[in-house]
């Protein structure tokens, strides 16, 4: 089949064996690739009773349907998992230059089963696997790990996707780092990655991806480069970042501040995108073939800790470790950045437990006593930094915080609504009472709390999808059912293929583009509904795994109303959004599982059958 | 008339020189006139510079608020004097 190489590379850690099996071509026309080929693998291989940190608990790693290709900004490669953090269907994708190397040395995806004795990484060379020795990686922050491998491979081009010492003591929401602060960065792949002390998977890439009309693949994506490139979020993404939506998130409300009690902090200002440009921005990276090269290169000279050159930290950390926690210092949010990327964890699980813990030493909850002599006041940047240190040593106070918000409450007796997270993985940094669509992304995303699985304040906040006749709404609205679907779908589909969500490629281009790549007569109909296929088997994998109706909730914590900062008092009202939004997907009012017949009815009435679908 | 504050949110500081001003206009109409008249050029002069060929308009680029309510969601929106209007850029967040 044209547009993947036909085979998957399974690494059995238990038996030290690397197998090549063939590619299974159904699943890979209807799932395409990324995570959402990863979750058809998946829902065959786990069920309630697997371990997530145990041998039976796959790590399923993919690039996108068209990674590696010269298609703009199609980078994103993904993975998926039993979490260890919620217990549920995990997966998390990434950018930068691991997809489009993975692709071309001539794999569709790794499997990595069982569980080594000792540390090793997978080295990948043009389609040619071996296992090797990673004793002497073992404990390297996720920097050295690439910069040794390299070494090793005697080959600057090789990509690495490592996990650093937070992974390898096992936090539940260890990432898998690839390059300066890259992550597949939810979810705890990296756990389960260093559960089998897989230290790294290192590849290669000179292969020339089996095309079915190579010339007019580069010829449409040529034309696809033009028009990202003139989009008009290309320029603003250039300049400002994601950072750049922290100005905005002001405006709305919509940066969560000393842990959901207030909408935003003024003095937020100055750790935005905006800020960085005035002040310390000297350049800008890209992922693989990107014309928006949205990432940020700063100049830290003064305070505690100056950096000649650094990547900046994105939207999500500087949100998490900072207003989160009081805290508006931007040589601090870079140097807090860089400790968290060099041990290899999420930024938002993390940034949110710290939150949380400082909101409980703020009740008298927790005291000193609690947390080995620090001082959790809002504000306090050492006692963060501290903080960050023992999360990524799984040690100390950390090794609570380290187990996620949802534990947190549990061991100190707080009520369930006070961990702000869903299905045990925690909101990311848009506030749903300053956009309530993001109240239902929150509640019904597959993995747990996820805004990258819908756009729903993008749209709202302007950014809308013209090809799918989404524009800006009331933010405030409620009627938000039939926008989300269709942009999870979109979401859905985005990912398997390996976009970006910030490229704006008209969608008669990706069309033709997957045409060329794969021979295939496909239109955009019919990859929507692959769209809608990837989530309701995420939605049919996670039911497979527990999840009920009961759990498509929002924490009570985030729905307390806030006067003033942006939100004006606004809360989502689930009651109205959830029952229209389970009418559009067919889900069950109690059990929440996908129907027989919708199942049926976009072509997987074997995954109906093993959940007992209805 | 009415006596109102146009903040230009993030970016927009940096792309058009201006963080905030206080004008006395009469309608939302008039304050998109004053925002183009003063400011399009400037932000047309910036995407050239950049290599874009668009036009694109500064209103049109944002979101826009009147006391925290998107404007394009309002009925016939009064404004009075205090009034603020926010002019985010439609970007992304992470």
């Amino acid at each position: 089949m044209n547009g993947y190489w036909g085979k998957i590379l399974v690494a059995d850690l238990s038996k030290g064996t690397l197998i090549d099996e063939p590619l299974n071509e159904r699943y890979a026309r209807d799932f395409l690739g990324s995570t959402g080929l990863a979750a058809r693998y998946l829902f065959d291989m786990i069920d309630r009773n697997t371990d997530p940190l145990g041998p039976d608990n796959p790590l399923i790693l993919m690039p996108g349907l068209l990674n590696g290709t010269s298609g703009p900004s199609i980078s994103r490669w993904g993975g998926a998992t039993k979490s260890p953090l919620t217990g549920y269907y995990g997966d998390a994708n990434a950018g930068a230059w691991f997809g489009a190397e993975f692709k071309n040395a001539g794999y569709d995806g790794v499997i990595l089963k069982g569980q080594s004795a000792k540390p090793v990484y997978i080295y990948i060379n043009d389609g040619v696997a071996e296992l090797r020795d990673a004793d002497s990686l073992w404990g390297m922050d996720t920097y050295r790990t690439q910069d040794d491998i390299k070494k090793e491979c005697k080959d600057k081009r090789t990509q690495i996707a490592c996990i650093g010492p937070a992974s390898e003591n096992l936090v539940p929401y260890g990432n898998i780092m690839s390059e300066h602060g890259h992550s597949l960065g939810r979810a705890g792949l990296g756990c389960v990655m260093g559960s089998k002390k897989v230290k790294a998977i290192a590849v290669r890439g000179r292969m020339k991806l089996p095309m079915e009309d190579a010339e007019r693949f580069r010829e449409v994506a040529r034309q696809a480069m033009d028009e990202v490139k003139d989009a008009f979020l290309t320029q603003w993404m250039h300049e400002g970042g994601t950072a750049s939506w922290v100005d905005s998130a002001i405006s709305y409300g919509d940066g969560p501040t000393r842990y959901y009690t207030a909408g935003t902090m003024e003095e937020a200002t100055d750790i935005s995108g905006a800020t960085m440009m005035e002040t310390c921005q000297t350049g800008h990276t890209a992922c693989f073939g990107c014309p928006i090269r949205c990432r940020k290169v700063l100049q830290i000279k003064e305070g505690k800790y100056p950096y000649e050159s650094i990547e900046g930290p994105e939207y999500e950390t500087l949100i998490a470790w900072g207003p989160m926690l009081g805290i508006a210092d931007l040589p601090s949010l870079v140097h807090m950045n860089e400790l968290i990327n060099g041990y290899g964890f999420d930024t938002i699980s993390s940034g949110a437990s710290a939150g949380y813990a400082f909101y409980l030493y703020e009740l008298g909850v927790i005291s000193e006593k609690d947390t080995g002599g620090l001082k959790l006041t809002w504000g306090n940047i050492d006692a963060a930094i501290e903080l960050i240190h023992q999360i990524g040593k799984n040690q100390g106070f950390g090794a609570v915080l380290a187990g996620g918000t949802k534990r947190m409450a549990q061991r100190y007796g707080r009520p369930p609504g006070e961990a702000v997270q869903t299905k045990g993985l925690e909101i990311p940094m848009h506030d749903p009472r300053a956009f309530h669509s993001m109240g239902l992304v929150y509640a019904t995303s597959p993995r747990g709390a996820d805004h990258n699985k819908s756009d729903g304040y993008q749209i709202d906040g302007g950014v809308g999808h013209f090809d799918l006749g989404l524009n800006a709404d009331d933010r405030w609205g409620d009627e938000k059912a039939a926008m989300i679907e269709k942009s999870q779908n979109f979401r859905a589909l985005t990912d398997a293929i390996g976009i970006c969500h910030f490229a704006m490629i008209p969608f008669k281009m990706l069309v033709d583009m997957i045409n060329a790549s794969t021979g295939w007569s496909t239109d955009m109909d019919e990859l929507l509904k692959a769209g809608e296929r990837v989530f309701q088997l995420q939605r049919a994998l996670s039911c497979k795994l527990g999840i009920s109706a009961e759990d498509d909730i929002l924490p009570e914590l985030i729905m307390r109303p806030i006067p003033d900062s942006g939100q004006e008092g606004h809360v989502p009202n689930m009651g109205k959004m959830l029952p229209g939004y389970y009418a559009l997907r067919e889900w069950n009012r109690v059990s929440g599982k996908p129907s027989k017949k919708r199942l049926e009815s976009l072509g997987m009435p074997e995954v109906a059958a093993a959940i007992n679908a209805e | 008339m009415a006596r109102i504050n146009i903040r230009f949110i993030g970016m927009w500081r940096v792309f058009l020189g201006v963080k905030a001003v206080t004008v006395e206009v009469g309608s939302i109409e008039e304050v998109r006139d004053y925002v183009e008249n003063n400011y399009g050029d400037r932000y047309q002069h910036t995407l050239r510079s950049r290599g874009v060929k668009r036009m694109q308009s500064v209103w049109e680029s944002s979101n826009i608020l009147l006391n925290g309510r998107n404007i394009r969601q309002l009925n016939e929106p009064v404004l009075g004097d205090g009034d603020t209007i926010d002019l985010i850029p439609m970007v992304a967040g992470g």
